[in-house]
């Protein structure tokens, strides 16, 4: 399935801004089953420096210079890209997730090595904050994709959606405490959960599509960004999970990239010199070639 | 504090039997020391305690004082210790550069990841980095210690942003002062300089292959002076001769860093990081940071800038590594590691854990990944005993145990030191040292900070490593010069064409600031003298005009300057400290004081020792001088205006006449101009009985009595004094001869767009001009209006004080821009 997204970030301020440097995570990347096709950037005013990279977790950024004084910012992003559809999960068949909890404090190969590095506390994710929460879930022997599974139904099923309840910088206790929130809350929340006990969880931040199947209308996350999480799980690899909307994501679930927490993969990361008191403006827009 | 040292030098000195002596040993004197001892017993040593230059507040500006007993070294010891911190260097070097590189080491187990993930410290933004020549820490600092056994261990390696290195420049100059014989003749130091030589080259030749041009800088970034390490920082760039900034003096320009200076932006090779790595770019290191540059943490990726030591440094910086490094040393370097450290249990792997947890009361637990904080009293740490075994910590070490180290204790060697009474005394002891990528590899600087805790707090000495064998291995050769030895008592010489926007803007009001200080002592040293000498008729007059004058300069708070009016003599003496120094006024003296220190305290690595002792003095004087009554404030006024004017004379003697200069003495002229220009629309505006008293006042405090008298020779009169404060080209205190001089400063300065003649601050100050060379001044004297104001007086005033506030706006327009705005 080729999809593709409009992503229209606005940036309206108070002041004229003279100078504004900007970081930005809005093109998705290529992974186990996502193609990219084709992507741009387009900035107003124009930038007069634009350089790209790839970051320690290969997520690609752009780095934009803008020197003319602007009362609005918007930056564009435009995007094709191809889904392909995964064959069903065995979750049963998957390791307890004390093995993979073990093998993490004591990698072997290197994939786990890698995945190791987000079984730890990071900027946003606290470990002791939601451990009591889940306690049930994580019984001995229980598979871990399976665990993770039901972690995901429980915050769907207990957790109330409500965008007026948290903001960007809500802690996790907070949210367990509210029992709402929104999708990035959710998946902080879920891997606050994994970590505390030794699992190895990642941010994802991407776009959601309306799958045209009557089933899953009214998913929640559309026209805008989205976020949930990836567990690894040895030979499965890494696995998402949306808690947002209790489901393994099957080409419905565009991946920009994934870091530790939010902070990795914030689309935008801005630096300005005026501008005074701001207002952000989101728009996404997908649909299906 | 100066003494003579009793003759039993030793009488006092009773080292703990248990503890390594760094002095004797069971047969006595060590050997290196014997000729030390030998020529204090001879000689009648008299001990100088000096204080150190900085001392403004020790809290301040520097943490540890100085004890002028150093620290002798044998060169046979040292050698080894250089042979296993070298080593040392190299290792931590290659581990640096896996970790933010191939991650090698992670792969082939050699390191748990664990390690790292977990650390804070470790950027993974900073992955992917190649600095020139692969050379990720340029400088590294070891701290050491010296176990009852007589084994050196290296405490902590420091390799975030190793600071200290001022620090020992300035103790080797205070104690090869205090002991030049014995610095020179007997003993036979090894020199740092041939080090800081070297490191320098390094960091010229990586700045050159990072820049490939040799049209670049190195700048020293650091926090500024409101930061710990300020006084290290500024005294490395005087000595080397770098600008120190701060991240805001920086920009990014397509994947290059630059320096915004006023001459533009001027690319930069290297910096010397003196700020931690989440605080150097707000884009990529910490999105909640406001400080720093964005985009430098991508500059440095690509090599296109060298940043000393790399960002990201700190993640080896704590106790979790030790243990690893013997494993380290045998897989990165092929050797085993020559010096040890002190022992560390990660608590990360099971059996560790399960050791620090069995062993709590004798090991020392700490967090794994914590960097100790820049400036610290590392010999304190060590000396802390035992922590309890609370099962609140075994529970914390099972559920987060790699966030957990337990490390070994150590007694640390005894070394003798002057104590208050003159003898000498022991007192533990730890070395720091440093070790610095050279052209030739690293190499050990002969040399260092000793630190001791004694009953009256921490001291630093100055470490000597004595030459009486032939220099082998890796010493560095001397091959100081001349230019490479410090200029403590002149100011850097070197040109302004690296002047940062924001020292600029520091000159430029530390000018106004001196300048409006001088006024406001002017007025005040008036008021105050008439009321000594007063008592007369006059009195009251005199004394609503003056406060007046100070409530209209902002020197006093309206309110209050009423009150003192109406109050009369009785009032300002009992009020005498309020104001003087009146907590409401806007302009008041002792706030001016301040503004002048702490804006002379930014651009403290432009000025000469003697000036920034002047600025010391200046900042104490309100708080160190009695004021109970007027004479004491007649004194103390007085002494403020010494000061004031030796700054003047320090600084126009002293700075090269380049941008830097030009500013200070543009803010100066402006602010003096003001000055003239507001104190006679108060005084000379109105013609009524008065007048002779406010023209006296005028000439007074304009400082131009004695200048009057001499020209004039007769009362005065409005016409004469006008002429003389306002259109006399001789007078320096004259309207016009500010003006003058800013027309000469602005046609030198750079940048201003003059493509179309005159730049807009040049046009503003012409028009200056104009307006006074015009001025009739018996018209201006004489047309008064029906309410007894001299009107076309008041008319040019207006004018001249608008042009001129608009000369000083265009000049902060045109070279402080780029500068987020600062309210003055």
């Amino acid at each position: 399935m080729q999809l593709k997204v409009h992503h229209q970030t606005q940036f309206e301020y108070e002041h004229p801004v003279s100078s504004s440097q900007q970081l930005l995570r809005l093109r998705p990347r290529n992974c186990p089953g996502q193609r990219v096709l084709s992507s741009r950037i387009e900035v107003k005013p124009a930038s007069i420096s634009h350089t790209d990279h790839n970051d320690s977790f290969g997520n690609q950024v752009d780095v934009l210079l803008i020197q003319a004084n602007h009362h609005d910012l918007l930056i564009e992003s435009i995007c094709e890209v191809e889904l392909d559809g995964r064959t069903p999960l065995m979750m049963d068949l998957s390791p307890p997730w004390e093995t993979i909890a073990a093998e993490m404090r004591f990698p072997t190969s290197p994939q786990a090595w890698q995945a190791s590095a987000f079984c730890f506390p990071s900027k946003r994710i606290r470990l002791d904050s939601a451990i009591e929460f889940a306690q049930s879930i994580f019984s001995p022997g229980r598979p871990l994709l399976s665990a993770a599974m039901e972690l995901t139904s429980t915050i769907f099923k207990e957790f109330t959606y409500d965008a007026s309840a948290t903001d960007v910088n809500t802690p996790v206790a907070e949210i367990v405490r509210k029992r709402r929130g929104v999708c990035q809350d959710f998946a902080h929340l879920a891997i606050s959960v994994l970590r505390s006990f030794g699992l190895p969880a990642r941010y994802v931040s991407g776009y959601l599509h309306n799958d045209p199947k009557p089933s899953k209308i009214g998913l929640v996350g559309i026209d805008a960004s989205h976020a949930w999480i990836s567990v690894w799980c040895r030979d499965f690899g890494w696995v998402d999970f949306d808690p947002t909307n209790n489901l393994v994501p099957d080409r419905t679930h565009i991946t920009i990239g994934w870091g530790r927490d939010y902070d990795d993969v914030r689309p935008t990361t801005g630096f300005i010199r005026g501008g005074g008191r701001q207002t952000l403006r989101v728009g996404v827009a997908v649909h299906e070639l | 504090m100066a003494s003579v040292l009793k003759p039993d030098l030793l009488d006092a000195y009773a080292p703990p039997t248990t503890a390594y002596d760094e002095l004797l040993c069971a047969a006595g004197l060590r050997p290196h020391w014997q000729s030390t001892f030998d020529y204090l017993r001879q000689s009648d040593y008299r001990p100088h305690v000096q204080r150190p230059r900085s001392g403004w507040t020790a809290e301040h500006t520097r943490p540890w004082q100085h004890d002028p007993l150093p620290l002798i070294m044998a060169d046979d010891e040292w050698l080894d210790l250089s042979a296993g911190l070298t080593q040392r260097a190299k290792l931590l070097n290659a581990v640096v550069a896996d970790l933010y590189g191939s991650q090698r080491l992670f792969a082939e187990r050699t390191l748990p990841p664990g390690l790292f993930f977990g650390n804070p410290e470790f950027m993974l933004a900073a992955q992917g980095s190649h600095p020139p020549g692969g050379v990720y820490l340029p400088l590294i600092a070891f701290d050491l210690g010296r176990s009852p056994d007589g084994q050196w261990r290296v405490l902590s390696n420091r390799t975030e942003a190793p600071i200290g290195l001022g620090f020992c420049l300035e103790n080797r100059i205070l104690t090869a002062r205090s002991m030049a014989d014995l610095f020179n003749r007997v003993v036979g130091v090894n020199r740092l300089a041939g080090f800081l030589a070297n490191y320098r080259q390094a960091l010229r030749s990586q700045g050159r292959s990072a820049r490939a041009t040799e049209d670049n800088l190195t700048v020293i970034l650091s926090e500024g002076p409101d930061g710990p390490g300020y006084f290290d920082h500024a005294y490395l760039g005087q000595y080397f001769g770098y600008p120190v900034v701060e991240g805001a003096d920086l920009t990014v320009r397509d994947g290059s860093v630059f320096l915004k200076t006023l001459e533009g932006l001027k690319p930069i090779g290297v910096i010397q990081r003196q700020i931690d790595s989440a605080r150097c770019d707000p884009l990529e290191c910490d999105p909640d940071s406001l400080s720093g540059t964005p985009g430098l943490l991508a500059a440095a990726r690509s090599g296109r800038v060298m940043v000393a030591n790399a960002i990201g440094s700190g993640v080896i910086e704590n106790d979790a590594i030790m243990s690893f490094l013997p494993a380290l040393c045998e897989r990165l370097l092929d050797e085993s590691l020559k010096l040890p450290s002190l022992a560390t249990w990660w608590c990360g792997q099971a059996e560790e854990a399960e050791h620090v947890i069995d062993n709590l009361e004798t090991l020392v637990l700490r967090s794994a990944y914590e960097r100790k904080p820049l400036v610290t009293s590392t010999v304190a740490q060590y000396l802390e005993s035992d922590s309890p075994a609370n099962p609140d910590l075994v529970d914390a070490i099972r559920t987060q145990p790699y966030a957990f180290v337990g490390r070994e204790s150590i007694e640390l060697s005894s070394v003798p030191y002057l104590s208050a009474d003159s003898s000498l005394k022991a007192a533990p002891m730890t070395l720091r040292v440093f070790a610095a990528a050279t052209e030739e590899g690293y190499a050990l600087m002969p040399g260092g900070l000793a630190r001791i805790s004694t009953p009256a707090g921490d001291l630093s000495k100055d470490v000597w490593v004595t030459a009486e064998r032939a220099r082998v291995g890796s010493f560095p050769p001397a091959t100081a010069t001349a230019s490479n030895l410090p200029t403590t008592s002149t100011l850097a010489r070197r040109s302004d064409r690296d002047l940062p926007s924001r020292t600029a803007d520091d000159l430029f009001w530390l000018g106004r600031y001196l300048e409006r200080a001088e006024g406001a002592t002017h007025v005040y040293r008036s008021l105050f003298q008439f009321l000594t000498e007063g008592g007369s008729t006059e009195e009251r007059v005199n004394l609503s005009i003056l406060t007046g004058l100070l409530g209209s300069l902002g020197y006093l708070a309206p309110s209050r300057s009423r009150k003192v009016a109406t109050g009369g003599r009785p009032t300002v003496e009992r009020e005498l400290f309020h104001i003087l120094f009146d907590p409401d006024g806007a302009n008041a003296l002792h706030k001016l004081i301040n503004h002048i220190f702490r804006t002379a305290d930014h651009v403290r690595e432009r000025l000469s020792s003697d000036a920034w002792r002047t600025f010391q003095r200046l900042a104490d004087l309100p708080a160190k001088r009695p004021l109970r009554s007027l004479v004491d404030a007649v004194n103390l006024l007085d002494d403020i205006l010494q000061c004031l004017s030796a700054l003047n004379g320090q600084i126009s003697e002293n700075m090269i006449q380049s941008y830097g200069w030009r500013l200070l003495d543009l803010g100066r002229r402006i602010e003096r101009g003001l000055f003239g220009v507001r104190v006679m629309r108060d005084l000379a505006l109105r013609q009524d009985v008065d007048e002779s008293t406010r023209l006296d006042l005028l000439l007074e405090t304009n400082d131009s009595r004695i200048t009057y008298r001499s020209r004039y020779q007769s009362t005065p009169s409005v016409t004469t004094v006008l002429d003389l404060l306002m259109v006399d080209t001789t007078n320096p205190r004259s309207v016009i001869y500010q003006i003058e001089r800013m027309r000469e400063h602005l046609v030198w300065m750079p940048m201003e767009d003059t493509s179309r003649g005159l730049s807009a601050s040049q046009h503003a100050a012409l028009t200056l001009y104009n307006d006074l060379t015009l001025a009739d001044v018996d018209q201006l004297a004489g047309a008064v209006n029906r309410q007894g104001i001299r009107q076309d007086l008041r008319r040019l005033l207006t004018r001249l004080e608008t042009t001129t506030v608009k000369v000083s706006e265009l000049i902060a327009n045109t070279y402080f821009e780029h500068l987020p705005n600062r309210s003055r």
